[in-house]
């Protein structure tokens, strides 16, 4: 583990941009390479802006108005904001693969857009490595499913594509939104390996957003708990889960078991 | 003892394009003693919704027999029978008409199916309803956008009550909720069923919810049920390969992944549109043999109700 974080968000605050109604308070962290950090609450917690505010990816009507995201994707020390890397070592994986995949489009058409404009590779350069990106992620039969449509796959390979989707510009830090909370858990199991398997290999870091206590508890090093737009409590996962401290974590312990 | 809920040889199918169906129940035979909570758990598609859709009669079945309080009902079920089975649905918000205040909407439930006799009675028995899902009679006065998820849901379980049904049909009905909150109306339907001794069928695909709350569990894979046990047994002795892998699929605190071991199930369930010869877990199963592949396993029960469907039960 590098001393430098290869993420670290500072007084980061997140607020409606009409009402000027504050819904992320000013939270601190940072993520270091190779690390898997879980952000975990209940809706409303903030949890989900705090990741999308990372990439720059907030929705209409919602801003960030204050705070730095500083991005070292290379381990250089010259850091970037994260709104400003689009997608360039930054990638993000969405709860829904449903509602995510445009369903206009073919898979092997949606995987190919990530090669083709944000690494300018040619038609035949993007198809080949489109291919590549989904063996990787253990699509069977890659060659036929570019053809497919959405719809036609199952929620466990449409989340797959979706990965392949997010690998596509050689992401050094993923970005993961309730990334198996729409799948059965089976499905789950598959997912989560993919995702551990793929840090490995490629040495990401990652931050995954979840509700689901026994996911953190499978999956990650180091666990942030927030509650109302506010870190409550952080730590080691299994010091936080062992022996919480604050009750806000242990009511979610609670609930959990 | 007649069960209060005995649904025999359903079968439920959807035509698709190219007249083909696809078989969502597939003969499927299924009661539940009054005052029971029966867990009905499987993977996306194995028809466990289907299945629920069609015992509350808002979905008719190609063939097979429903029968309530051993009374077999009708495919268009008219006046009392109608209110027999009730469902509480996953998304309340959905589930509710945003234009009525609770008041409104129980009050006219209450009206229509003839349970009370004047408007007085109706308001009376609808602030009894909030009390027994342990709401404010304030609430009355809402709409359902004035509401919060946990809230919305008890609603939803309380106009299933409106309606005096002998079985509760729940999909899903906590999935959308947050822990806390889920647990708090886990504990409601617990209490529900204790105090007015009311069958449930609890549609998941959550088993640590499963767990907590139900006294059986039946395993749906496929359009079939593969097994079923009282919920201790399942958990701690499950029979069926599929119900094994399940289990060993789902996460739990403390437990790191191991990306040494094997993935409990691998792939997705085969096509419910061509149905194979043989055991419909053959696919998948880690413990498949030659005749698996070939001939459908029947279902053992044994006289307490307990079922399994495959050639080589496990045993612990």
């Amino acid at each position: 583990m590098s001393v430098r974080p290869v993420l670290s968000v500072q007084d980061l605050r997140v607020s409606l941009s009409e009402a000027r109604r504050e819904l992320v308070h000013g939270i601190d962290f940072d993520v270091f390479t190779g690390e898997t950090v879980g952000l975990v609450g209940e809706s409303g917690s903030g949890k989900s802006l705090t990741l999308r505010s990372i990439c720059g990816l907030l929705p209409d009507g919602i801003v960030r108005s204050g705070g730095v995201v500083a991005v070292d994707v290379d381990g250089s020390g010259q850091v970037r904001d994260g709104a400003d890397l689009r997608g360039r070592g930054l990638a993000m994986v969405f709860q829904e693969p449903m509602s995510s995949l445009n369903p206009t489009m073919r898979i092997g058409d949606l995987v190919t857009i990530g090669p083709r404009t944000l690494r300018g590779l040619s038609r035949k350069e993007a198809r080949s490595r489109s291919l590549e990106l989904m063996r990787e992620v253990g699509i069977p039969d890659a060659e036929r499913r570019m053809r497919a449509w959405p719809h036609e796959l199952s929620g466990g390979l449409r989340q797959r594509v979706m990965i392949a989707m997010a690998l596509a510009t050689d992401p050094k830090i993923l970005l993961c939104d309730e990334p198996t909370t729409a799948l059965d858990v089976s499905v789950q199991d598959q997912i989560l390996r993919l995702l551990m398997q793929l840090k490995e290999n490629r040495g990401l870091s990652m931050v995954l957003v979840t509700h689901d206590l026994a996911v953190v508890s499978q999956v990650c090093d180091r666990v942030i708990v927030m509650e109302n737009g506010l870190i409550v409590e952080s730590g080691l996962t299994n010091e936080i889960l062992n022996s919480p401290r604050h009750n806000y974590t242990r009511s979610l312990i609670e609930a959990a078991q | 003892m007649t069960p209060v809920l005995a649904v025999e040889n359903l079968t439920v199918r959807y035509p698709i394009s190219g007249g083909v169906d696809l078989t969502a129940v597939d003969d499927v035979d299924l009661s539940i003693e009054r005052g029971k909570i029966l867990g009905l758990v499987g993977e996306s598609g194995c028809g466990k919704s289907s299945l629920g859709r069609v015992i509350a009669g808002i979905q008719r079945p190609q063939h097979g027999r429903i029968s309530i309080d051993g009374r077999e009902m009708s495919d268009r079920r008219r006046g009392d029978d109608a209110r027999l089975v009730q469902m509480v649905f996953q998304d309340p918000a959905s589930a509710l008409n945003p234009a009525l205040t609770i008041g409104a909407m129980l009050r006219e439930l209450l009206l229509v199916h003839s349970l009370v006799t004047d408007r007085k009675a109706a308001d009376r028995r609808a602030a009894e309803l909030l009390d027994s899902v342990g709401l404010s009679e304030e609430l009355l006065e809402r709409r359902p956008d004035a509401l919060s998820g946990g809230q919305r849901q008890r609603i939803g379980i309380a106009r299933a009550l409106a309606l005096e049904p002998r079985v509760l049909i729940a999909d899903e009905a906590v999935a959308a909720l947050d822990s806390v909150v889920k647990k708090s109306v886990i504990a409601l339907l617990s209490d529900i069923r204790e105090r007015m001794g009311l069958t449930i069928v609890f549609i998941s695909h959550d088993l640590a919810v499963v767990r907590r709350l139900c006294d059986e569990v039946a395993v749906m894979y496929l359009g079939r049920i593969v097994e079923r046990q009282p919920t201790d047994r399942l958990f701690e002795d499950p029979k069926h390969p599929y119900t094994a892998a399940l289990l060993r699929a789902q996460p739990r605190i403390g437990e790191r992944l191991d990306l040494v071991s094997t993935p409990a199930l691998i792939g997705d369930p085969p096509s419910p549109i061509e149905l194979r010869a043989g055991c419909s877990f053959a696919s998948r199963c880690p413990s498949v043999v030659e005749i698996c592949r070939t001939t459908a396993p029947e279902a053992a029960s044994s006289t307490d109700g307990s079922l399994v469907r495959c050639h080589f039960p496990l045993s612990r």
